[in-house]
């Protein structure tokens, strides 16, 4: 079915097969390949991505179904300057298999959430699953970018 | 820059932004899709492999068995028992059988369905304790009657006289569950062969590059030079991938064999089930103590599970086996291992090699002998724990220890003293020690590396390594290496790494070896360039090369100075301007070959690391849930070259230790794997993972390049016998089985909680045809309803074809009348799980999210609120929790609890409500009575059924259903208004919603329209609780309590438990005794219900979780405290 989807900013206008999900569209359509399959069942949050500015997983999201922008780490890149940079001081990533997701998930708590309680960051991040890390390098870059928030990058 | 300045990984703005490539992502348009036919039986015959349908099918371009592979196995460091694919027979569920290559995925799996392959199955032994039972059948050809694969007997030092001088031992077992690797990139490889070069390309993410072509290689018939491994991101390996693993050569095979490029790329299921696990291992142990508190002996025997084939099992059990010898100074040691075979996937190299299984070992029984004998338990650590200077009676020479500083500053930081003394409150703290090796040289290549550095003359440098970093940080130690020793910047060197083709030697990571082994050889190349260039500055400058100083691209002497890419390009041995230093490094270290065969005596490492880690943890004693509150991890890794690096590989550590203490198990069923899924294995969340306060003590080793030690596996090793050893002090309760999952706690704890447990079965005739059907599963109805339906269920590929997205709930039911073959979806993730899950689809969708009036949360004039069905669950918790009704706050509350934040933007009310069970056997393929119909077994009944099956009311199908929403709405009196296929509308209670676990009263082409909760009920005070594995975990108990009246004369209550029965559990037990007790009695009232409980014998443990869960919402309904048992 003929469909358009805004990604990034940019319109696509594509021929979605109804069982497609959002997922393949972005890697294998449009090559969009910074968010990653880890399981392909809504449960490792590497797939993360912004739709109308929610955080969800494109790896259980229809994309007949999107009818709101789509925000990919590729697109948030510039704006999760702050928080990148405190990942690479802070040890948040290793392989870095999940970092994108984990990118795309921080921008949404940054741009909206209150990050005065680190048990609360790390609920909100409970669904972004990281085997490296032990997390606290990512809930510092957290805290981090948060307070770097507005200044220049 | 200098070591141990903090320095971004070389590669940090590629890793954070997404765009390091990784193999999935370099996929070229004319890829085929690889995919494997793999065993459905434990052990069986192969008949026959018939692929005559499946090489004619449509799309088919390759189809492999193992007459298309040569009769030889992996050499696997001279294990060699490992064939490529199956020959002959199978020995274990899902071993390869046969791949085919197609131009889609659905082709490629349509194929593989036409492979007909006939099996004639026999007897199995797919545990441990089965392999070893008397009269067992032999798994592997190569093992004697008992399935050993390998044994050894060692003695070390003077045990007997050891013995004669010991006043108190301490005898025990410690068993170690089977942690998963479960890296978050799976298993793929892509192959494509280059017919007119004769060069095999490999992508594959593994951190030995040099270890997987040589095996690849080997079974291609190709000169190692004739495969290359390209560089790409490696998503964690962990030891998953540091052998070769099965895809590799059946990859490259079908590529050949096609002259197309070929992906094999494995799904989550199949990584949980398939590739490589850690070792099962129980270790036997004795230790015993002087009079003056001075160990005297250990005595061990240390048994692991190989499953099918050694593949690093025996190196486990050696390692294991001489580290039991090693940690703490002893006068003797009687260490004998045995490797065994079972009929199961295959274990394989796991973070640590045993390590971690025999720290758990020796450092719960040094608590346990401090208790014995009435000493701090790091006081006894200290007097016996290993000193620079030691050689310990295994032969390792212990260079440099600061052992005794990583204890005393646990005890600092845990403000042990004090804390020790206020144990047993459901608080506890505890402490363990860890050494480990810096690589073990236990052959000629595992202590040798090249590198190879080119400066330009325009003064740019290139190091080469034939490394890999799979997270490790090991590009930004060597790149830190490099620029230390040429006076420049780390992010100044250009890193070759990983491909075969352009870089030199390297033996790849592994048993923590990057840094001292890879690291030494460019620290060593590094030098050999900066000598050459300082010789070559000192002539032109006039002075001594030890005067010239190598500074920001610049080498300096007496005031003057020349760009290095200046005296690079001026060098005799430069071409073309570029000077070239390779470097052949090989430690200084003897060869220890730690075999089964060996003595194991020797100096095994160039450095042994030193680790204490500390924890603090809350116990629930009621539902045996732990609470890690925070962790000291204090390491000796020698010089810290790169501390962002080192501190992110301690808590990665930690925390992958607090999964294998807490929850993280691969569970199986006769050999077949039941924990396919994250959401059935409990890796930690950021939210289960406490802050680790990470410090580095000691100085520089006398080995390893700046002094470095080795960090990586010494991470995991401590932790889980701290976290054992702080529950033990926290509740008395001495738990020797990872991972202490909260029925071991609730069942360790059984005495001092006793009285939950429900009448006889002879006096409750009511459940005498459940209880006579369980009894009859072990005594053969299992047996032949298994042997019936043995086929796997077919997977089923029906794809959706339609979507249909309806502005309003009368298009919805307009649709799905129109339509027999559509099925209504919320936020459709559970059904594209289960499209996953091999369920199939439905052909038609329709979608309700766009129905405008099921997306509304209104209140009406009485205060009723109406919540849409198609409201996702984000946006109901959005609204609710700004309400002051408490009713709302306990759904809010509810809400919070379900699943994970991104799940709960997608997922909807009604969805929620509607979901399928989520029993694992259900879920992973098992073919069970709800899967594959009434002739089947429900494999909960003999199999694990201790997290996620019904304690009470359940039939033949044990599964419970996993919705919290539907626990409270039922509490909170809520109705569901569903909308029927005529367009009528009925409204049922949500207690009578419910028909079987997940199955709901819908009929054909109803909807959930709504839910609604009367204004009476949403200002009832109401308290919801839940336990969970994981902070997104699906409930095994929750309990929701709504006070209608807790006036004296007439109380009232509300109270409903979830994840005990098959449908939401109405406890009106309870609430009559709430009624008959008032507030006063809760902890009576929330027992009432118990003797309607018929618990299956392995989750009886649930009765007492859900009768503390259901007192505490009670008493928190009513504003009361709950008093802690003690």
């Amino acid at each position: 079915m003929e469909q358009t989807l805004e990604i990034n900013g940019n319109r696509h206008r594509l021929d979605i097969e109804a069982g497609e999900t959002l997922i393949e569209v972005l890697r294998d359509r449009l090559k969009l390949t910074a968010a990653k399959v880890g399981c392909g069942r809504g449960e490792c949050g590497a797939c993360t991505v912004l739709i109308g500015g929610r955080a969800k997983l494109a790896c259980v999201t229809l994309a007949a179904c999107v009818d709101d922008p789509v925000e990919t780490a590729e697109g948030l890149a510039d704006e999760a300057r702050g928080f990148r940079e405190a990942m690479a001081d802070r040890g948040g990533f290793q392989c870095s298999y999940c970092t994108p997701g984990m990118v795309v998930r921080a921008v949404s708590i940054l741009r909206g959430g209150d990050l005065s309680d680190d048990d609360a960051l790390r609920r909100d991040m409970a669904g972004n699953l990281c085997r490296c890390t032990g997390y606290q390098g990512i809930i510092e870059s957290l805290r981090l970018a948060s307070q770097t928030k507005g200044s220049p990058a | 820059m200098t070591i141990g300045d903090a320095f971004r990984h070389p590669e940090w703005v590629e890793r954070t932004s997404g765009s390091l490539p990784y193999t999935r992502d370099l996929m070229p348009d004319d890829v085929l899709t690889g995919r494997i036919l793999r065993s459905p039986h434990p052990a069986a015959e192969i008949v026959s492999i018939d692929t005559s349908a499946a090489e004619r099918a449509a799309g088919v371009a390759a189809v492999i068995t193992a007459r298309d592979l040569p009769d030889r196995n992996y050499r696997d460091y001279g294990q060699a028992d490992r064939p490529p694919i199956a020959r002959g027979s199978v020995v274990y569920f899902g071993q390869d059988v046969a791949a085919v290559a197609a131009e889609t995925p659905e082709q490629a799996d349509r194929a593989l369905a036409l492979i007909r392959v006939r099996y004639k199955p026999h007897r199995a032994a797919p545990s441990l304790a089965a392999a070893l039972r008397p009269g067992a059948p032999i798994v592997h050809p190569r093992s004697r009657a008992d399935n050993i694969a390998e044994s050894a007997v060692r003695s070390f030092g003077n045990p007997e006289g050891a013995k004669e001088r010991t006043s108190d031992a301490v005898s025990a077992r410690y068993d170690c569950g089977i942690q998963a690797h479960a890296c978050m990139e799976s298993h793929v490889a892509l192959a494509d062969w280059d017919e007119a070069g004769g060069i095999m390309n490999i992508w594959v993410p593994t951190q030995s590059p040099r270890n997987v072509r040589a095996e690849i290689a080997y079974m291609l018939d190709l000169d190692p030079e004739q495969v290359r491994l390209h560089r790409v991101g490696v998503g964690g390996d962990f030891g998953a991938r540091v052998k070769i693993s099965d895809i590799e050569v059946l990859a490259a095979t079908l590529a050949r064999s096609a002259g197309r490029p070929v992906a094999i790329s494995l799904s989550r299921a199949d990584e949980f089930a398939f590739t490589k696990r850690q070792h099962e291992c129980s270790i036997a142990m004795e230790t015993g103590v002087d009079r003056d508190g001075l160990l005297t002996y250990r005595r061990a025997e240390v048994v692991v599970e190989n499953g099918a084939f050694i593949h690093g099992g025996s190196n486990m059990m050696n390692y294991a086996s001489i580290l039991i010898g090693s940690q703490y100074r002893l006068e003797g040691a009687e260490l004998d291992g045995r490797s065994v075979y079972s009929n199961r996937r295959p274990g394989g190299a796991f973070r640590g090699a045993g390590g971690p299984q025999a720290t758990f070992a020796i450092e719960c029984q040094i608590d346990e002998l401090a208790d014995e004998i009435g000493i701090d338990p790091i006081d006894l650590r200290l007097r016996n724990v290993n000193r620079t200077g030691d050689c310990t009676i295994t032969g390792w020479e212990i260079k440099s220890s600061h052992a005794a500083e990583c204890l005393e500053t646990v005890r600092e930081k845990l403000n042990w003293d004090v804390a020790r003394g206020q144990g047993g409150n459901g608080r506890g703290v505890g402490v363990a020690l860890a050494m480990h090796v810096s690589g073990a040289i236990v052959s000629p290549p595992t202590g040798r590396a090249e590198a190879r550095i080119e400066i330009g003359h325009n003064g740019g440098v290139v190091l080469s390594s034939g490394c890999a970093d799979p997270g490790t940080g090991e590009y930004a130690v060597i790149a830190q290496l490099c620029a230390a020793e040429l006076g420049l910047r780390a992010d100044e060197i250009d890193c070759r790494v990983m491909d075969t083709a352009e870089t030199p030697f390297d033996p790849g990571a592994g048993s923590s070896r990057g840094t001292m082994i890879t690291g030494g050889a460019v620290q060593a190349a590094a030098r050999k360039t900066a000598a050459a260039l300082r010789e070559i500055a000192a002539q032109t400058l006039g002075c001594a090369p030890d005067d010239v100083v190598l500074r920001d691209g610049f080498a300096e002497a007496a005031g003057r100075r020349i760009g290095i890419g200046e005296l690079a390009a001026a060098h005799p041995d430069s071409v073309g301007g570029t000077l070239t230093m390779f470097c052949e490094e090989v430690v200084d270290s003897p060869v220890v070959p730690m075999t089964a065969a060996d003595s194991g005596f020797g100096d095994l490492s160039p450095a042994y690391s030193f680790a204490a880690h500390g924890v603090e943890v809350e116990v629930d004693r009621g539902t045996g849930a732990v609470r890690v509150l925070r962790v000291v991890a204090a390491h000796d890794a020698g010089t810290v070259v790169n501390p962002v690096g080192a501190r992110s590989q301690v808590i990665g550590g930690v925390v992958m230790g607090l999964g294998a203490a807490l929850g993280e198990e691969l569970i199986y069923e006769a050999g077949r794997p039941v924990t396919t899924s994250y959401a059935d294995y409990a890796l930690p969340r950021a939210s289960e993972a406490p802050p680790v306060d990470v410090v580095f003590v000691g100085g520089p080793s006398p080995k390893g390049p700046a002094g470095a030690k080795s960090i990586s596996e010494i991470a995991l090793m401590p932790t889980a016998a701290a976290v054992a050893n702080a529950i033990a002090h926290a509740t008395g309760a001495r738990i020797r089985s990872l991972p202490i999952s909260p029925d071991k706690i609730v069942a360790a704890l059984g005495e001092a909680d006793a009285g939950i447990e429900p009448q006889p079965i002879w006096q409750r005739p009511s459940h005498w045809w459940a209880a006579g059907v369980r009894s009859a599963y072990p005594l053969g109805l299992h047996a032949a309803l298994h042997a019936w339906g043995r086929q796997s269920p077919v997977p089923r590929h029906s794809a959706v074809e339609t979507i249909v997205r309806p502005r309003s709930s009368d298009d919805a039911i307009a649709a799905l009348a129109a339509d027999r073959s559509a099925r209504p979806a919320g936020g459709a993730t559970d059904i594209l799980s289960m499209r996953d899950q091999g369920f199939g689809a439905p052909p038609t969708l329709v979608s309700l999210t766009a129905c405008a009036d099921m997306n509304e949360i209104a209140e009406d004039a009485d205060g009723n609120l109406t919540i849409g069905a198609a409201v996702t669950l984000a946006d109901a918790q959005r609204q609710l929790v700004r309400s002051d009704r408490p009713g709302d706050m306990a759904l809010a509350a509810t809400i919070a609890a379900i699943a994970s934040p991104q799940i709960r933007e997608s997922g909807t009310v009604g969805g929620n409500l509607c979901q399928a069970k989520r029993c694992w056997f259900f879920r992973s393929g098992f073919n069970c009575y709800k899967r594959g119909g009434a002739t089947r077994p429900c494999y909960a009944v003999t199999g694990d059924h201790r997290y996620f099956h019904a304690v009470l009311g359940a039939g033949r199908c044990q599964a419970i259903t996993p919705s919290d929403l539907a626990t409270t709405l039922i509490a909170l009196d809520a109705t569901a208004r569903i909308r029927d296929a005529g367009g009528g509308d009925r409204s049922v209670g949500l207690d009578a919603f419910y028909e079987g676990p997940g199955e709901t009263v819908l009929s054909g082409g109803e909807i959930v329209h709504s839910v609604v909760i009367p204004a009476q009920a949403r200002s009832r005070p109401a308290h919801f609780e839940k336990l969970a594995r994981t902070s997104d975990g699906f409930a095994m108990v929750s309990a929701c309590v709504s006070v209608l009246s807790d006036a004296p004369g007439a109380p009232q209550c509300r109270a409903v438990l979830g994840g005990v029965a098959n449908r939401p559990y109405r406890a009106r037990l309870s609430e009559q005794a709430f009624h008959r007790n008032g507030a006063a009695d809760n902890h009576a009232s929330a027992r009432a219900w118990v003797n309607e409980a018929h618990p299956l014998p392995g989750n009886a443990w649930k009765l007492k979780a859900a009768c503390a869960l259901l007192e505490r919402a009670m008493n928190a309904a009513c504003g009361r405290e709950t008093e802690t048992p003690t």
